[in-house]
C-alpha cells in the first residue's frame, strides 16, 4: 500500500476521531450533530469522490464543485503548480469567478507563491488558512475571496485553495474553517496520491519505452550477432578453401577439391566447373553430383568450350577481367551454359583462359545473389590457386626443357673440349712441323756434319756395292799384302847374289826404269810382264836367284812380280829390301839416264 | 729474255751455271773411273801419293763420292755440302799434281779417261779455275735448290 493511499487512510481515521468524539458529544446538539454529520458526510464523500480519481485536474475540480456544493459557497478556485516539475504550467481551476479575476488571478500566481510560500515548506507540514475579507484586497486575488489555504505539497509543489463567500454572503465560521481545512488536507492527499500515480504511470510509461527501445536494441544485437555468425562462418569457409588450395600444384587437383569445397560451403545439391585455355583439346572439367562422370565428358568437349565462351560473351560489359570472377543468377547468360545450372561464377584467370562454376540448386541458405561477395571472394582464391597451379605446370615444363637443354649442353661442351684438346694437339703438332721445317729452311743454306758423313757413307757404299757386283770390280785389299811376302834380301846381299848370277829385276814402270835402275836390272813392268817373261826369264834355271825391287809409296810392283814369278816355278825369288833407296843408300851403283 | 740474261749475270745465276757445269763435270768425270777402277787404281798409284793399302779403295770410293757430289750439285741438294766435298776433292788433286809437277812426274792426269795428256801447269791452272767456281757455287748458289723447292711447300703453312 502506497504511503499516499496509507495517509488517507489515516486521514479517514482522524476523521472517525472526531466523529467518535462529535458522537461522544452529541448529546449537546442534534443539530449540531446532523451538522457534523453531514459535514463528515461531505468529508467522507469529497474523500472517496477524490480517491477514485487520478487526475489533478479532475480533482481539483471535483474538490470545488463537492466543497462549495454542500457549503453553499459561491467562488472558489484551486491553483496548483510545481515549479519543479512543470516551472510555467499553473494548473487553475475555478468556479464562480469572472473572466478578469481568473485572468489576474492567473498571472499573479508567482507573486502570490512567494509571498504565502516559503521556500522548504513541504507536505509536512499543515496548511495555512486564512480567512476574511482583507484577502481581496491584493491586487492577484479575486476582492470576492474569503478563505484561502495555502497547502504545500512538496518543495516547490504548492497549492493555494480560495473560496469566496456562502451564498448568504457569510464568511466561513470555524466549523466550516475546520471542515475546509480538512478537506483541503484531503485534497492535498488526494492530488499528491494523484502526482504519484502520475508520476508513477510516467515512470511506467517511461520503462515501457525503455523496455520498447531495449528489445529493439536486443534485436538488432540478435540481428548483428547473426550477421557476426554468417560473416565468421563465410570467412572459415574462405580460410579453409584457401588452405586446401594451397599445397595443390596440379590445375585438375585445385579444380576438384575448389569445387567440393564450394559445394559444401553453399549448400548446393550438385556442380560443375569447367577451365578453358587457348587449346580447343586442354578444357579442365570437374563435376559432383549426380551424372558426374557425362557431365565431365561433356564439359571436356569443344562444344563446351564454344558455349562457355559464348555465355562469357553474352555477359557483355560485366565479363570479368583478368583474375576476377563474377556471380551470375539471370536466365540469360546461363542459357549459354553447355549444362544447366542455377547459378554460374563466370571467372577469367587471364585473357585466354576462361571458365564457368555452374552451381546446382541450393539445399539450405537463401538466394544465391545474397552470397555474391562471398562467392566472389572464393572464386578469387580459386582464381589464385588455379593461375598458380598453371604456373608451377609452366615451370615445371620449362625446368624440364632447361634440364634436357643442360644435357645437350654439357654433352656439347664436352665435345668442344675434346675437340678444342685435338685442336691443340694439332696445333701444337702443327707447330712442331713447322719449326722443324723452318728448321730444315735454316738448315738448308748451311753445311752440316752429317752432310759429309752422309756423302761419304752413300759414296762408300754404293762404291763397294758395285765393286762387289761389277765383273770388272777389283779387290779392296790387294792380293799382293795377302799373299805370302817372298823373302827380303838386303842390297849387299843382292849384289852379292848378282854377282852370283842372280838376275834383278825392275818391276817398274818404263819411264821410272828408263830414268834410273838398278845396273843390270832387267825391267818388268806389270803391263809388259809376259813379254818380258818370255824375252827373258823363262829360258832361265828356275833356281836362279831372283831379286826384284821396284816399289812406290803406292805401289808394290816388286811383291806382284816376286809372287808371279814364284808362281811361274822360280824358287829363290827375293825381293829388294827397301827397293833402289836402299841400294843407293847402300852405296852401289845406280844408272841414270835412258 | 733480257730478264733471263739479266737473272743469269746475276751472282746467283752465275753461281747455278757453275754448280750446274761442275755436277755435270764430275758426274761425267766419275762414270769412267766407276766402270775401269783397275786404272783409276793404277793412275792413284802412278801419283806415288797414296799408301798402297788405300789405293784400292780410294779407286772404289772416291767415283762414287765424286758421283754422288755431281748429282747433288746438279739437282741442287745440299749444294753446300757436297761443293765442299767437290772444293776439298780439287784441292786435293791440284796439291797432287803440284807435287808431282814438282816431282816432275809426266803422269796423266786421270781424272777423265786413263790415257791423256800429261800433267801440266794448264792442269793446275784448271784445277784452281773449277776451285774458285765451286768457291763461287758456295758463297752465291739460291736458284733452283732441291732441298728449298721441297720444302717451299710448306712455306704456305708459314714455315
Amino acid at each position: 500500500m502506497t504511503d499516499e493511499k496509507r495517509a488517507a487512510r489515516t486521514a479517514t481515521e482522524t476523521c472517525q476521531d472526531d466523529l467518535a468524539r462529535a458522537l461522544a458529544g452529541a448529546e449537546r446538539t442534534n443539530a449540531l450533530l446532523d451538522r457534523q454529520v453531514f459535514r463528515l458526510r461531505t468529508l467522507y464523500e469529497v474523500t472517496s469522490e477524490l480517491a477514485g480519481l487520478d487526475d489533478s485536474r479532475a480533482i481539483c475540480e471535483a474538490f470545488l464543485l463537492l466543497v462549495m456544493g454542500p457549503l453553499g459557497l459561491v467562488s472558489g478556485f484551486v491553483l496548483h503548480t510545481d515549479r519543479d516539475a512543470h516551472p510555467d504550467e499553473v494548473d487553475m481551476t475555478q468556479r464562480g469567478l469572472e473572466e478578469a479575476e481568473s485572468r489576474r488571478l492567473r498571472d499573479g500566481v508567482a507573486t502570490l507563491f512567494d509571498k504565502l510560500f516559503h521556500p522548504g515548506s513541504d507536505r509536512a507540514q499543515r496548511p495555512i488558512l486564512l480567512s476574511g475579507a482583507h484577502l481581496g484586497r491584493g491586487s492577484e486575488l479575486p476582492p470576492s475571496i474569503r478563505t484561502l489555504a495555502a497547502v504545500p505539497i512538496g518543495r516547490a509543489d504548492h497549492l493555494l485553495v480560495g473560496f469566496g463567500p456562502n451564498l448568504a454572503g457569510e464568511e466561513p465560521g470555524p466549523d466550516e474553517l475546520d471542515l475546509i481545512q480538512s478537506l483541503v488536507v484531503n485534497l492535498r492527499t488526494s492530488l499528491a496520491t494523484a502526482r504519484a500515480a502520475e508520476t508513477v504511470a510516467r515512470l511506467n510509461a517511461d520503462l515501457a519505452r525503455k523496455n520498447e527501445s531495449l528489445n529493439r536494441s536486443l534485436d538488432r544485437v540478435l540481428a548483428a550477432q547473426a550477421e557476426l555468425d554468417r560473416r565468421a562462418f563465410q570467412l572459415r569457409s574462405l580460410y579453409e578453401v584457401a588452405s586446401d588450395l594451397s599445397g595443390l600444384t596440379l590445375p585438375g587437383d585445385v579444380a576438384d577439391v575448389f569445387l567440393l569445397d564450394l559445394l559444401g560451403v553453399v549448400s548446393a545439391a550438385d556442380g560443375y566447373l569447367a577451365v578453358c585455355g587457348a587449346d580447343p583439346g586442354a578444357t579442365l572439367a570437374a563435376a559432383r553430383g549426380a551424372n558426374a562422370d557425362a557431365a565431365v565428358a561433356a564439359l571436356v568437349a569443344p562444344e563446351a568450350r564454344e558455349a562457355v565462351l559464348a555465355a562469357h560473351v553474352s555477359l557483355k560489359d560485366r565479363l570479368p577481367h583478368a583474375m576476377q570472377a563474377v556471380l551470375v543468377t539471370e536466365p540469360g547468360p546461363l542459357s549459354h551454359l553447355p549444362r544447366p545450372a542455377e547459378a554460374a561464377l563466370f571467372f577469367a584467370v587471364d585473357r585466354d583462359c576462361r571458365g564457368v562454376v555452374g552451381l546446382g540448386p541450393r539445399l539450405a541458405g537463401g538466394p544465391y545473389g545474397d552470397d555474391a561477395s562471398f562467392l566472389g571472394s572464393l572464386a578469387t582464391s580459386f582464381l589464385s590457386a588455379l593461375a598458380r597451379a598453371r604456373q608451377y605446370e609452366t615451370i615445371t615444363r620449362l625446368n624440364r626443357e632447361l634440364t634436357e637443354r643442360n644435357a645437350e649442353l654439357t654433352r656439347t661442351i664436352a665435345d668442344l673440349t675434346s675437340a678444342r684438346q685435338e685442336i691443340d694437339l694439332l696445333t701444337a703438332a702443327k707447330e712442331r712441323i713447322l719449326s722443324l721445317v723452318r728448321g730444315e729452311l735454316l738448315q738448308a743454306g748451311k753445311v752440316r756434319l752429317v752432310d759429309f758423313v752422309l756423302i761419304l757413307a752413300f759414296g762408300t757404299a754404293l762404291g763397294l756395292l758395285y765393286n762387289l757386283a761389277s765383273p770388272s770390280g777389283i779387290p779392296l785389299v790387294p792380293p799382293a799384302l795377302l799373299a805370302p811376302a817372298p823373302a827380303a834380301v838386303s842390297a849387299p846381299e843382292a849384289a852379292t847374289l848378282l854377282a852370283g848370277g842372280g838376275l834383278i829385276i825392275d818391276a817398274r814402270p818404263a819411264e821410272f826404269h828408263q830414268a834410273e835402275r838398278i845396273p843390270g836390272s832387267i825391267n818388268m813392268p806389270s803391263a809388259i810382264f809376259d813379254f818380258v817373261y818370255g824375252m827373258h826369264l823363262s829360258t832361265r834355271d828356275p833356281e836362279l836367284p831372283v831379286i826384284v825391287y821396284g816399289r812406290t809409296v803406292s805401289s808394290r810392283h816388286d811383291l806382284e812380280a816376286a809372287q808371279k814369278l814364284e808362281r811361274l816355278g822360280h824358287v829363290s825369288v827375293r825381293v829388294l829390301e827397301d827397293g833402289l833407296d836402299g841400294w843407293r843408300a847402300a852405296g852401289m851403283p845406280v844408272e841414270t839416264g835412258p | 729474255m733480257t730478264m733471263h740474261l739479266r737473272a743469269l749475270l746475276s751472282p746467283a745465276g752465275l753461281a747455278l751455271v757453275c754448280r750446274l757445269y761442275l755436277g755435270g763435270l764430275f758426274v761425267y768425270a766419275a762414270m769412267y773411273k766407276i766402270n775401269y777402277a783397275a786404272e783409276f787404281a793404277a793412275t792413284i798409284a802412278s801419283y806415288r801419293l797414296v799408301p798402297y793399302a788405300m789405293v784400292n779403295g780410294l779407286a772404289v770410293v772416291l767415283p762414287w763420292v765424286e758421283l754422288v757430289c755431281g748429282l747433288l750439285l746438279v739437282v741442287g741438294f745440299r749444294v753446300r755440302a757436297a761443293i765442299s766435298t767437290i772444293g776439298l776433292l780439287l784441292v786435293v788433286f791440284t796439291l797432287a799434281i803440284v807435287v808431282n809437277l814438282m816431282r816432275g812426274a809426266g803422269i796423266s792426269c786421270g781424272c777423265f779417261h786413263t790415257v791423256e795428256d800429261p800433267i801440266s801447269w794448264w792442269t793446275v791452272a784448271r784445277d784452281l779455275i773449277w776451285l774458285a767456281m765451286a768457291a763461287l757455287v758456295f758463297r752465291y748458289d739460291a736458284l733452283f735448290q732441291l732441298d728449298r723447292a721441297l720444302l717451299r711447300g710448306l712455306k704456305e703453312v708459314g714455315a
